[in-house]
C-alpha cells in the first residue's frame, strides 16, 4: 500500500500536491497512523491532518476484449437472446410498411405482397421467425421468475405461471389466425 | 448517467411490455404474414380485406399500443447490449439518445400513418 501523505517532515502546514520527490520524506518501514487499508475513505479529516490528501488507488483491471461472450456458449446465447431485439424493431418497422403499401393501394400492396414472396426474402423471414420463437422461449421461460402471483398468501407455483404465459402464447396465436383467416384466399 | 433516474422506470416498463407483446403475437404474425401468406400456403393476402381490417378502429387501437411498444423493446435491450456486448461505456449519452429517438421518431410515424388510415 503506498501512501501519498506528503511532507511528513515539513510541519509548516502547507499541503504540498503530490509529486514523488515528496514521498522520499516518509520513513522507510513506517505507515503513517491516519492511513486507511482502503484507501482514501473520503472523511474529512484535514482538521486533524493538515497534510491530507485525497488519493485513492487505481484497482488493476484486466481489460476484456470485446469478444468476450464468443468465449462461453452460455455468453454467446446470451448475446444471441440481447440481439432478437434486432428482430422486434424489424418486426415492427415490416407491419408499418405493410400498412404503409395497404394505403397507398392495390397494386402497392400486391408489390409488396410480390417482394415477400422472393426466395431471398422467404429465407430471411425464415431465419427471423427462428430469432422470434427464440424471443418467445426465452422471455416466457423467464416469466415465473419475474412474476410471483399470490393468491390468499399462497405464492402460485412457477409451473403454474409458466404454462399460463405458453397458454396465452397458444391462444393469442389462434385469435389472430382467425382474425386473418377470412383476408387469406385460398 | 444516460438518463435521470426518474425516467428509467418507464423505459422499463416499455422495455417489459414491448417484450410481452413481442413474446405473444411476432412469431404468429411473421408465420403467417410473411411465410404463409406470400408462399400461397393459405392463399395470398386479399387487399381489400386486409385494407378492412387495417380501418377498423379496434385494429387501430391495437396496433397504436403494440407498435411502439415493439420500438421501446427494441431501444432499451439494444443500449444494453451495446453496453455490455462492446462496452461502449463512454458513448452511453450518445447510444441511450439514438435508440430512444429512432424509437420516438417510429413510434410518432406509425401513429402518423395508423391515423391517416382512418
Amino acid at each position: 500500500m503506498t501512501s501519498r501523505k506528503e511532507g511528513v517532515s515539513g510541519g509548516n502546514g502547507e499541503t504540498s500536491p503530490p509529486s514523488p520527490s515528496a514521498e522520499a520524506g516518509t520513513p522507510e518501514g513506517t505507515i503513517p497512523e491516519e492511513v486507511h487499508a482502503m484507501g482514501d475513505r473520503g472523511e474529512p479529516s484535514a482538521p486533524e491532518n493538515p497534510h491530507h490528501t485525497r488519493y485513492h488507488p487505481k484497482w488493476h483491471r484486466e481489460p476484456i476484449p470485446i469478444t468476450w461472450w464468443t468465449r462461453n456458449r452460455r455468453y454467446a446465447a446470451f448475446i444471441l437472446r440481447e440481439l432478437t431485439s434486432v428482430l422486434v424493431l424489424y418486426a415492427g418497422v415490416l407491419l408499418l410498411v405493410h400498412l404503409v403499401a395497404l394505403s397507398r393501394g392495390p397494386e402497392s400492396h400486391a408489390a409488396f405482397q410480390e417482394w415477400l414472396g422472393r426466395p431471398g426474402v422467404v429465407v430471411f423471414h425464415l431465419l427471423v421467425l427462428a430469432g422470434l420463437l427464440y424471443h418467445t422461449v426465452t422471455w416466457l421461460n423467464l416469466a415465473p421468475r419475474a412474476i410471483v402471483p399470490h393468491i390468499r398468501g399462497r405464492r402460485i407455483p412457477p409451473r403454474v405461471v409458466l404454462l399460463a404465459h405458453y397458454l396465452a402464447w397458444f391462444a393469442l396465436s389462434a385469435v389472430l389466425l382467425a382474425v386473418l383467416w377470412p383476408t387469406l384466399r385460398g | 448517467m444516460a438518463l435521470k433516474p426518474p425516467r428509467e422506470p418507464l423505459v422499463w416498463a416499455l422495455f417489459s411490455g414491448g417484450g410481452m407483446a413481442a413474446a405473444l403475437v411476432l412469431p404468429a404474425l411473421a408465420a403467417i404474414l410473411w411465410l404463409a401468406a406470400p408462399l400461397g400456403l393459405l392463399g395470398p393476402l386479399d387487399h381489400e380485406g386486409m385494407g378492412r381490417l387495417a380501418e377498423h378502429a379496434l385494429m387501430r387501437l391495437a396496433l397504436g399500443i403494440l407498435l411502439p411498444l415493439l420500438f421501446f423493446h427494441w431501444a432499451h435491450r439494444f443500449r444494453y447490449t451495446l453496453y455490455d456486448g462492446l462496452q461502449l461505456y463512454h458513448l452511453s449519452r450518445l447510444i441511450a439518445l439514438v435508440t430512444y429517438g429512432a424509437a420516438l421518431v417510429l413510434s410518432a410515424g406509425a401513429l402518423w400513418v395508423l391515423w391517416s388510415l382512418g
